[in-house]
């Protein structure tokens, strides 16, 4: 019974964490259509200068917000200075960030080297928590909360705030909204940013939860794109679900059958798409 | 234009930043054809050794410390082997069958490479063993585990690393008879290394009457080893480990997490020197089995260590260095049996009657081309601040077959057909 339980919870907390990844994808991917390969390098990024920083005496929380700041502005820089130009040309845009997750991915092998390494699980956060005869990872169970805030924050700010609304606004008719005098590419260079700063801050708790190597990158971005594909482009709320969905069937799966266990994942998305190609909440295209 | 143009500018203004920032660069001259070095001079002639190991991909770090002891051995004999200068000629073995192929190609015809050493990953090896033995030139495998290897007799290929069994059979009886543990549990990655490595372990264990409840098998790469551990009995004795690498790391981290209570056995590679300092703390006390560590007490050991060390800033040498080291040696051992001309059949027949004392201990051939060697029961343990594998027991002259006649053993179903039924 108790083993169920640490089975639940497990995937509840898996599914966190691929959430705190897609949360970033789905707002670079989901809501400005730029699709962006190079959301796990930046995961990579934001987790190896933490932990560099963190290893070198940096107090924990400093080196987690310093690492996130430099990820989103190198994110802004790359916006600026790449994508801005290949604006809803989709191609060139796979190349650019493919090109530049793997520009990441060697200088971090070039500079960290190729052997895993094991960032700090936070301070105050070690160790399992027991509750009568259940045992858990404390660190896992605080994820799942972080995971619902900010889900939360994100889904508020895009929903409720006036900057949210000029978001959606830029993103829906672009056109439109430079010529109420919204400054579209300000915006996109700005949100962008945030969805590299949301992958740096996946990174340092995602390389916490796992470990972290220069190809955690890749396999990372896989998860986060099926997550936010499941979820509906764009939709925050979504990603969640989603997010929690796979990581349940993740680990039901890997309980169950074990031999199939990447069967299983990708079996059941591969289903759903079939039934449903918008995701669970995506708005239907309209182009 | 203007626009393609500043982005042009842009991009490469972009990648300058990005180079500079990179500083040192582990794996120089990447990807390109092989690169040679210049023989020492020798009194009897030279020779010419192809070096195929990867330098790309996910073995980059294993095929950097193979070619990194050989190199380092070659050094530390003023490259002149018996009497031989020695030229290495190097290629990455890359991450497919067909590039490894092609670049063995290219050491042989091109560069004449009268002996290749190297190769990591087994597939590749599988494809390569076949070329080099239809051009009759000798392999000396350093690192790549794959049991049918070498199961040929007076074959072309030697291996002086570990068949994935070999040095998991040793552990069985230890566990079983010394250690006291009655009930193991297996947990191991699901494919070929990980089915021969946990079933050489079963095997053994069984076999000194004592049972396997469960086993349980998770994908390379796995993320997150949370739903693994939780399946693990917490009324057995014993869990048997089997997970290299990044694996290795995740498995052990979330078995602490969750706070599992069973012992840890693994096979050597699940705690060995690449990932033991990331490990840390999650390592402590695991105890494994393998034909290396750098806690061995001899002369030979204490060279390679230190010249390891001092070569790489500090990393503790491993077991894939003692590898390429011990490559060197048996090198130096056949030829001081050649007087002169080199040629790959005089190599091939001298490697056979190869006698050395390596870092490990002492390793000689058996008849099918495997490194017969000590292995080390080890435990993980803190010194002087940092953890280590101490030797806790040591087992002498391990062949392949362990203490199974080799007839008998060559005659069972393949570990991969076994995978699955050592817990009926």
């Amino acid at each position: 019974m108790l083993t169920w339980l640490t089975h639940t919870v497990n995937g509840l907390a898996y599914g966190s964490l691929l959430f705190l990844v897609a949360s970033g994808l789905t707002i670079t991917f989901g809501l400005l259509r730029t699709v962006n390969l190079a959301h796990g390098a930046f995961y990579l990024l934001g987790g190896y200068l933490a932990y560099d920083l963190a290893s070198d005496g940096t107090d924990y929380w400093i080196a987690l917000a310093l690492a996130v700041l430099a990820a989103a502005a190198m994110g802004t820089v790359v916006q600026r200075a790449f994508l801005h130009y290949v604006a809803g040309r989709e191609l060139p845009q796979i190349v650019l960030t493919l090109g530049i997750a793997y520009i990441i991915g060697d200088q971090i092998l070039a500079n960290y080297g190729g052997d895993p390494v094991a960032p700090q699980t936070p301070p105050g956060l070690e160790g399992p928590v027991t509750i009568g005869d259940w045992t858990f990872p404390k660190f896992r169970l605080v994820m799942i909360g972080v995971a619902i805030a900010v889900a939360v924050f994100a889904g508020a700010l895009l929903r409720f705030t006036p900057t949210g609304a000029k978001v959606r606004a830029a993103v829906d008719d672009e056109e439109i909204a430079r010529a109420v005098g919204i400054r579209v590419p300000l915006i996109f260079l700005l949100v962008f940013g945030f969805g590299t700063g949301l992958a740096a801050f996946a990174g340092v708790w995602g390389g916490a939860f796992t470990s972290l190597s220069p190809d955690s990158g890749f396999d990372m971005l896989l998860l986060a794109l099926i997550v936010v594909v499941v979820g509906g482009l764009g939709s925050i709320g979504g990603a969640l679900l989603a997010a929690f969905a796979v990581g349940l069937i993740d680990q039901y799966g890997k309980v169950w059958f074990p031999e199939w266990a990447l069967f299983t994942l990708y079996a059941s998305v591969a289903a759903l798409l079939a039934v449903r190609p918008r995701g669970l909440f995506g708005k239907a295209v309209t182009r | 234009m203007r626009t393609s143009l500043r982005l042009a500018a842009v991009a490469s203004a972009a990648v300058l930043v990005l180079a500079a920032c990179g500083g040192k660069d582990p794996a120089s001259g990447k990807g390109g054809g092989p690169q040679q070095n210049a023989a020492g001079n020798g009194a009897k002639g030279t020779v010419t050794v192809g070096l195929l190991n990867p330098v790309t991909g996910p073995f980059a770090a294993l095929g950097t410390d193979v070619n990194a002891g050989f190199e380092l051995y070659l050094k530390s004999k003023g490259g002149v082997l018996s009497g031989y200068g020695v030229k290495t000629s190097k290629a990455d073995e890359g991450t497919d069958a067909a590039q490894g192929t092609t670049k063995a190609r290219q050491l042989v015809e091109q560069d004449k490479a009268q002996v290749v050493v190297g190769l990591v990953n087994s597939a590749i090896a599988y494809a390569v063993a076949p070329y080099l033995e239809q051009a009759d030139v000798p392999l000396l495998v350093t690192v790549a585990g794959a049991d049918g290897l070498t199961r040929k007799q007076n074959g072309n290929t030697f291996r002086l690393s570990y068949t994935s069994s070999q040095d998991s059979m040793p552990l069985g009886p230890y566990a079983c008879k010394d250690l006291g543990y009655k009930k193991a549990v297996i947990l191991g990655l699901d494919y070929s290394f990980g089915w021969e490595a946990a079933g050489g372990f079963a095997r053994t264990f069984k076999d000194a009457g004592c049972t396997v409840t469960k086993e349980i098998y998770a994908p390379l790469g796995t993320q997150d080893w949370g739903p693994y551990v939780n399946q693990v009995d917490k009324d057995a004795d014993v869990v048997f480990a089997v997970a290299p690498g990044q694996d290795g790391v995740r498995l052990l981290k979330a078995y602490r997490d969750f706070g599992v209570k069973v012992p840890v056995i693994a096979h050597g590679s699940t705690v060995d020197e690449t990932i033991l300092p990331t490990e840390g703390a999650s390592a402590e006390g695991v105890v494994s089995s393998l034909h290396y560590t750098p806690q061995i007490d001899s002369p030979a050991n204490k060279e390679l260590v230190k010249a390891f060390s001092d070569a790489n800033g500090g990393k503790s040498a491993n077991q894939y260095a003692e590898e390429g080291w011990a490559a060197g040696m048996a090198l130096e051992a056949a030829l001081a049996q050649i007087d002169a001309d080199p040629t790959p059949a005089k190599i091939r027949a001298a490697l056979a009657k190869v006698k050395i004392d390596a870092p490990r201990g002492p390793v000689l051939f058996d008849a099918y081309g495997q490194a017969i060697y000590p292995v080390y029961m080890r435990k993980v343990e803190s010194k002087d601040g940092k953890r280590v594998n101490s030797v806790v027991s040591t087992v002498p002259n391990v062949t392949q077959f362990f203490t199974y006649d080799p007839q008998a053993y060559l005659a069972f179903p393949g570990y991969d057909k076994l995978k699955g039924s050592w817990a009926k």
